[in-house]
């Protein structure tokens, strides 16, 4: 059995001061599931290079990193294509051929197999992930979530022994997102291979993992078995511990470190046999009758032939409020934000915005940036000096206010994405998946910023991030098959769902009384 | 089993389109083009070619209006004058005959060059260039893929530009002045080179962590090269010397100035346009035997 064996690992880029990584030890048996976790620029995207020393970063190399009894440096190229395979973020740009089977059998046509093998593995593979019906389909008309699952395909066709991860999930919807780690699950439980997976989100990814790497600023903060690792966060009252599902902090801190729950199913049974107190927080906002948007009857298509995206459309949203928007893939959600923005219009209906400016933070951060520094960026959305130097303050944009936005992780990106929203100072915000590549720490200090910011603005959200959705909704509305169904009261909203709600509220569902956020929840005697 | 023309190996395929689109640009007789105009007609007939009449409206109306136009205009040789406008701008038959003959020649390239992109799709082409030059096939596949990408980033890049920061009073709907414009489709381009040059450091990794650069490359492909694809190969080489010959004898080497000389009529002339009429005809003879012989399974069954 093949081992993974790291030691005294340091790293520093050519053009950086600080090591990237410092001194970073540890092992790994073959066929163990090791989750990478960190705030946005740790260093978790390097030292998973590292480990693949073909796409290796320029620099300084300290230390040693074994892969069995062979040094990983000394590895011949042809040894590291079909036995380490590598998976980035982005689904799109890893593709490099037209069709599903072509790009299943790109690593193989490399390591020279023969026809027959080739067909031979590429339905192994297809059948075991389940994605026989995309086979003969075209790349670019997949989803992202679905490209994900091809690129994984691509790699695991080389049957690989190590399977490193970059942020697989991090641009993909939840849906998508659970597809895709059960994918892995199965490839790590039922083939044996070892998985390393970088992520700073860590719902839903405890459960799959055996061991947890915690990384701050390059240094190794903790290692070892998820509960042991889980738990010190706990313990050490470390910042990393708002990384962590609200229903894992919940449990962690009811039980004061007692109970670690993996998964939802092990935090309900927790929580059904002991008594919750809820706090009771007046959040209802004071009736506000002025409206800021309201559409009636909207239709909008893209094409003439193509069907109705949004079909006899009709709301009302106050002004002042936050209003969710959810709704499964492909609902329309981006096309309802954009319709309201003023960017599309709709073919039929009315839309009445009474308010006086608006912006919108796109899915796609990097459609907003054209400058040559993140400084420029903020800049040219900004009104003046000071205010430009307070939201870098607030978005802790400060170390990298030099550097080119294209050049910084996707976190910061977001940030500054947020940050050019948020210098606009519109009337109403509209935010399509603002919490996408963000940190835990950092969503906590968003829910905070927009509700400070809130008094007299619109902040319309469309997201499936239901934690951060739960923190920030004052209306929610549901949109399907075009219609938009509501509004709703978010504790009835979120009361009432199975899947369109927090882990919390579900692990709560058969105790006496139903949490939705971390907030609902009165901790006897707690000094945290 | 290959019951149609496309189906066949690639290389075949091509071989037999290269010959038909170079012998019908290079003749200048009016008898090659008719032939090969109706032998593309036929094979778009048995095709069932979808939207056959606006693509003839679209693309080849416009192009024979314009040849004709531009040459009648500024071409006033020949001799045998059919009308006179004014005083030197006369329109003879040498004229009319070349323009006709070029109308031919257009049609039927055009019509040939819509049979050859509707079979010979991305996928094949790739695979003609991956078995020369791999890395040429690569650039080939990528470039394919970046062009479309480009384009729909772009727009999503315009309307985040704006949905930034929409203004909805009255009085600042006001259009934007040209610099504005200009401002903002330069600040456009600026991202999408930016977002192309980032995007291709992630291809780049994905290329190399799955072996591109590894020497000896295998193409997985399932093309066949049958006795079919062999008959074919054969029939297309003796086909294109029987072309040479008369090419080289002058068979269709019609003169337009100043007056309309055909070359004479032998036997090297003949097997040439016969062999042309076979060289057009063979992948509409190889689908409509095709269709016949699975109406005869169809009906047996």
């Amino acid at each position: 059995m093949e081992k993974i064996n790291v030691s005294s690992l340091s790293f520093t880029y050519p053009s950086g001061s600080v090591p990237a990584l410092k001194d970073i030890s540890f092992s790994l048996e073959s066929g163990d599931f090791l989750l990478v976790t960190g705030p946005n620029g740790s260093g978790k995207s390097t030292l998973l290079r590292m480990l693949k020393p073909q796409i290796s970063p320029a620099g300084e190399l300290k230390g040693s990193i074994t892969f069995g009894e062979t040094d990983i440096r000394s590895m011949s190229m042809e040894e590291q294509v079909s036995r380490i395979g590598f998976i980035s973020q982005d689904p799109i740009n890893q593709i490099v051929t037209d069709t599903v089977e072509e790009e299943m059998a790109f690593g193989l046509e490399s390591l020279r197999m023969s026809h027959d093998s080739i067909s031979v593995r590429i339905a192994e593979t297809s059948a075991f992930l389940g994605i026989e019906e995309l086979l003969h389909k075209r790349c670019l008309e997949l989803s992202g979530g679905e490209l994900q699952l091809v690129n994984l395909a691509s790699v695991m066709v080389m049957r690989p022994e190590l399977l490193i991860l970059d942020e697989p999930v991090t641009q993909l919807d939840p849906l998508s997102s659970e597809r895709f780690m059960a994918a892995l699950e199965r490839i790590n439980r039922e083939l044996g291979t070892t998985v390393i997976m970088a992520e700073h989100n860590l719902s839903g990814l405890l459960r799959a993992a055996d061991r947890l790497l915690v990384l701050e600023d390059g240094s190794l903060k903790g290692y070892g078995e998820v509960r042991e690792v889980v738990t010190s966060l706990y313990r050490d009252d470390a910042s990393l511990f708002a990384a962590l599902p609200a229903y894992v902090r919940c449990c962690l801190r009811l039980s004061k470190g007692g109970i670690c729950p993996k998964d939802v199913r092990e935090a309900a049974r927790y929580l059904s046999g002991i008594e919750l107190r809820t706090a009771v927080v007046d959040n209802k906002p004071v009736a506000d009758t002025h409206v800021s948007v309201r559409g009636s009857h909207l239709y909008m298509r893209y094409t003439r032939d193509s069907k109705d995206i949004l079909k006899d459309l009709s709301f009302e949203f106050p002004a002042g409020r936050t209003i969710a928007v959810f709704g499964i893939n492909g609902s329309g959600k981006s096309t309802l934000l954009r319709t309201i923005s003023g960017l599309l219009k709709p073919y039929y209906g009315r839309l009445d915005v009474r308010v006086d400016t608006s912006s919108l933070l796109p899915q796609d951060n990097s459609t907003l940036f054209s400058k040559e520094t993140v400084r420029d960026e903020l800049n040219a959305s900004g009104s003046s000096d000071r205010t430009v130097t307070d939201a870098a303050e607030l978005f802790d944009l400060n170390d990298v206010l030099s550097r080119h936005p294209f050049d910084i992780s996707s976190g910061e990106r977001q940030r500054v994405a947020l940050a050019k929203i948020w210098l606009r100072n519109s009337d109403m915000i509209l935010m399509d998946e603002p919490t996408r590549s963000l940190d835990n720490t950092f969503r906590k200090k968003l829910t905070g910023l927009i509700r400070e910011r809130k008094t007299g603005k619109t902040v319309i959200i469309a997201s499936h991030d239901m934690e951060f959705m739960a923190d920030n909704a004052d209306i929610c509305y549901f949109l399907h098959d075009g219609k938009l169904i509501g509004p709703y009261d978010p504790d009835a909203f979120f009361g009432e769902n199975r899947y369109f709600t927090t882990g919390l509220s579900i692990a709560s569902s058969r105790a006496g009384c139903r949490l939705i956020r971390e907030d609902d929840l009165v901790i006897p005697d707690e000094t945290l | 089993m290959k019951l149609r023309f496309k189906e066949y190996h690639p290389l075949c395929e091509a071989f037999f389109y290269i010959l038909c689109i170079v012998f019908t640009a290079i003749s200048r007789h009016p008898l090659t083009m008719l032939i090969s105009l109706c032998a593309s007609i036929l094979f778009h007939i048995i095709n069932r070619t979808e939207k056959m009449f606006s693509f003839f409206l679209k693309v080849i109306l416009p192009i024979i209006l314009i040849t004709t136009f531009i040459n009648l205009l500024f071409n006033h040789y020949g001799v045998t004058v059919l009308f006179s406008l004014r005083p030197g701008f006369n329109v003879t038959l040498e004229v009319v005959m070349q323009d006709i003959l070029l109308c031919l020649c257009f049609a039927s390239i055009t019509l040939w060059f819509k049979a050859f992109s509707d079979s010979m799709g991305f996928r094949k082409l790739s695979f003609l260039f991956s078995g020369w030059l791999s890395s040429i096939g690569m650039i080939l596949v990528l470039a394919m893929r970046f062009i479309p990408a480009y384009i729909s980033h772009a727009l999503l890049i315009g309307s985040s530009v704006r949905g930034e920061y929409m203004v909805y009073r009255a009085g600042d709907k006001s259009k934007r002045s040209l610099k504005e414009r200009f401002h903002e489709g330069s600040s456009i381009l600026a991202s999408l080179f930016d977002w192309s040059l980032e995007s291709s450091i992630e291809t780049a990794d994905s290329l190399n962590s799955r072996g591109f650069s590894l020497k000896g490359r295998t193409i997985y492909h399932d093309y066949s090269w049958t006795f079919r694809e062999t008959i074919c190969s054969i029939s297309f080489t003796l086909i294109l010397v029987l072309q040479i010959i008369s090419l080289i004898h002058g068979s269709f080497d019609v003169r337009y100035n100043p007056v309309i000389i055909f070359p004479v009529t032998d036997v090297v002339s003949v097997s040439g346009f016969i062999s042309f009429g076979v060289l057009v005809l063979i992948p509409s003879l190889i689908d409509a035997a095709g269709a016949i012989k699975w109406k005869r399974l169809m009906s047996r069954l």
